[in-house]
């Protein structure tokens, strides 16, 4: 099975244009995206993506050695950038895909051009030994682990019967809404782990693209504090902040959050 | 409408609150929210559970009434799946409270226009203290479940395939393979000790200051054990992990003794003639000579050589050879003596605990008195000098062979 396939790879826009690679984060799919994305379709080659285990991708194809780690998710990106043989990509990652992404220009930096890192933390856990803040302790990490698993009747009752009965994955379409953010929790527990033990820190030095580092106000994932220390140890990023607030700023104000992609570019 | 026509004969106008009272005094609580998920409205219940005030909680937004687990939760799943179909339906979400134990919830929500507001999010809060806990009991059930089937499928799987395996060494690493991939142990914490350690008690756990040790016999060479595998956690193991442990040392100890007797069933007996090898022998004898010094007994060994048995196979025939064999065999067994091992095609050896080398001349002579062609063999004694191996013992004897036929020859006997 191809990359493109098994991460069930949408493109649109102009088919001659510079490709633009949309990575989702934790949580949902390239749904995410769906509001945002169109404002790139007349200049650019759009290209949407579910990471394995979410989404339409292929879960047959989901091990959980291969994803215990960020490494393997940023593989699937080089993979699909090479099976599709995108070059001069721009790739937007937001939330924990903007680490994904970093890690996705280091081990292919031929393949890249720019890369857009929308509310990003390249550490989610406070390390008191750097006085580096993330946000989060450890307990919280466990707090969240507990909320995934609380939430399992959901996933149990509407989306095991769909995926038993549709070996084949319908395509993404009108079943979006209803699949849309439901993860079979013990995929999403282990994308969990990866995202929020993940430290990347030592990663950003080494992202040689030039990088927009977008955030927001009032982000109960990535402070400020987290976007300003990211944009401070990229080599060459801009930092800016939107107007928007929460943490999908994709969803909650996609124009403005597309505007600010194409003004840089 | 009115109370007179209800059956149940109360006043309904009296029992019917206003909607102020439904909303505020409702069995959950409601929340308004406007699109960025700031609480703009909230009801008494609410208020009563969070032991907030009204002023406290407008103006904040909605996620900061949850938990840090619930709260990166509903930003990554609920926010965005609101966004994209304008409900939430039976989310599990905890409350925080000051100073209090968080409230389990189940919330469902509706974005919903507000006349000359434009859209709201209206957002219910259920109690689920009670339910959240029998769920948790039957996911907790649900895991003990599935370690311990996952234990004994890796059982299962290890017990096929070491059922197939030939050396020690394979068992090792299959045993370890399924300790680490089964996330039993980590490879840190299995220690292969290759010396010492007899461990008399084959399958068994320890318990050493506070680490634990599950201890997996390995590398038995014959009835010897060479060395053990341990498995040291830094803590007490969970109960299944216990259990495969002890299981497994089981099935790897089974394993390793049917590879044992196979190994000594093949170096007890020749190959291709079925006759006990010089190694068993060896080995016998060595445990005779220790039973002769425990008993505080004399032991002579006795090489027998069938005379000419080579010119017979080939004058005669085999038939006649081994008619000659077992005359001589049957000579023994009659005296109450085994052969105990043939070396080559022409020498058999005879161990006599208890006798001298007296002794056993004279039994040599009545076994050729019982062989009825007469001369059939020639013998030599050796009786054991309390000092000797086994092995010089048996070359001594055999020797003796060759110096009594040489002794007969030249003193022309037949």
């Amino acid at each position: 099975m191809s990359a493109a396939s098994t991460n069930n790879v949408h493109s649109y826009g102009d088919p001659s244009g510079q490709p633009v690679l949309f990575a989702h984060g934790f949580g949902c799919d390239q749904g995410m995206w769906r509001a945002m994305a169109p404002y790139f379709e007349s200049d650019y080659r759009v290209l949407l993506f579910d990471h394995v285990g979410m989404g339409g991708s292929d879960l047959a194809a989901y091990d959980p050695d291969d994803y215990a780690t960020l490494d393997g998710y940023a593989t699937d990106v080089v993979a699909i950038c090479e099976d599709l043989d995108l070059r001069d990509v721009i790739l937007v990652g937001h939330s924990v895909s903007s680490m994904i992404g970093a890690l996705a220009v280091r081990k292919a930096p031929e393949r890249f051009a720019r890369m857009v890192m929308v509310c990003p933390s390249p550490r989610y856990i406070d390390d008191p030994a750097t006085g580096y803040v993330g946000g989060f302790s450890a307990a919280d990490i466990e707090d969240l682990l507990d909320t995934l698993s609380a939430n399992y009747l959901g996933w149990s009752a509407t989306m095991a019967p769909v995926i038993v009965g549709n070996p084949d994955r319908p395509q993404l379409g009108e079943d979006l809404t209803e699949r849309f953010c439901q993860v079979d929790p013990v995929i999403a527990a282990q994308f969990a782990r990866a995202t929020f033990l993940s430290d990347n820190r030592a990663d950003l030095p080494h992202v040689q693209v030039p990088t927009l580092v977008l955030q927001t106000r009032d982000d109960a994932i990535a402070p400020e504090a987290v976007g300003e220390y990211v944009a401070a140890h990229l080599p060459d990023a801009t930092l800016s902040t939107l107007d928007a607030v929460g943490h999908c700023p994709n969803l909650a104000a996609p124009e403005e959050t597309a505007t600010a992609i194409l003004d840089w570019l | 409408m009115s109370g007179a026509s209800d059956p149940s004969g109360l006043d309904r106008a009296l029992v019917e609150p206003t909607l102020e009272e439904y909303y505020d005094a409702a069995p959950c609580g409601y929340l308004t929210l406007s699109p960025d998920g700031t609480i703009v409205a909230l009801n008494d219940t609410l208020l009563e559970w969070l032991d907030a005030s009204r002023g406290d909680v407008l103006g904040r937004r909605f996620t900061e009434l949850l938990t840090v687990g619930s709260r990166i939760y509903f930003e990554t799943h609920c926010s965005p799946l609101l966004a994209a179909t304008g409900a939430l339906r039976e989310i599990a979400l905890d409350l925080r409270r000051p100073g209090g134990e968080p409230i389990p919830s189940l919330v469902g929500a509706r974005t919903v226009e507000a006349e000359g507001a434009g859209p709201v999010v209206r957002v219910t809060v259920f109690d689920a203290t009670l339910r959240r806990r029998y769920e948790r009991q039957l996911l907790a059930e649900l895991d003990t479940e599935r370690a311990a089937r996952e234990r004994v499928e890796a059982l299962q799987r290890l017990t096929l395939r070491l059922g197939s395996l030939q050396s020690a060494q394979e068992v090792e690493s299959a045993v370890v393979g399924e300790l680490i991939g089964g996330q039993f142990a980590t490879a840190a914490e299995i220690r292969a000790v290759r010396a010492g350690d007899p461990a008399n008690d084959p399958a068994f756990v320890r318990r050493r200051g506070g680490t634990f040790s599950g201890v997996i016999p390995l590398m038995t060479h014959g009835a010897r054990r060479l060395g053990t595998l341990e498995v040291q956690l830094p803590s007490e193991p969970e109960p299944e992990q216990e259990a495969f442990l002890l299981a497994a040392a089981e099935v790897a100890e089974r394993a390793l003794d049917r590879i044992a007797r196979t190994e000594t069933a093949a170096r007890e007996r020749n190959r291709s003639d079925g006759l006990p090898t010089q190694q068993w022998w060896n080995a016998q004898l060595a445990k005779e000579l220790h039973r002769a010094v425990s008993q505080r007994r004399h032991l002579t060994v006795v090489a027998i050589e069938p005379q000419s048995l080579e010119a017979l196979q080939q004058t005669e025939g085999i038939e006649t050879a081994d008619a000659r064999l077992i005359e001589i065999v049957d000579a023994w067994r009659g005296l109450g003596h085994d052969l105990y091992a043939a070396f080559g095609d022409e020498e058999y050896y005879a161990v006599l605990p208890g006798l001298t080398a007296a002794q056993a001349d004279d039994l040599v002579a009545r076994a050729l008195e019982q062989c009825p062609s007469g001369r059939a063999f020639a013998a030599g004694v050796a009786q054991w000098d309390r000092l000797e191996d086994s092995h010089t013992l048996s070359e001594r004897a055999r020797r003796a062979v060759s110096d009594e036929d040489s002794l007969r020859r030249q003193l022309g006997l037949p």
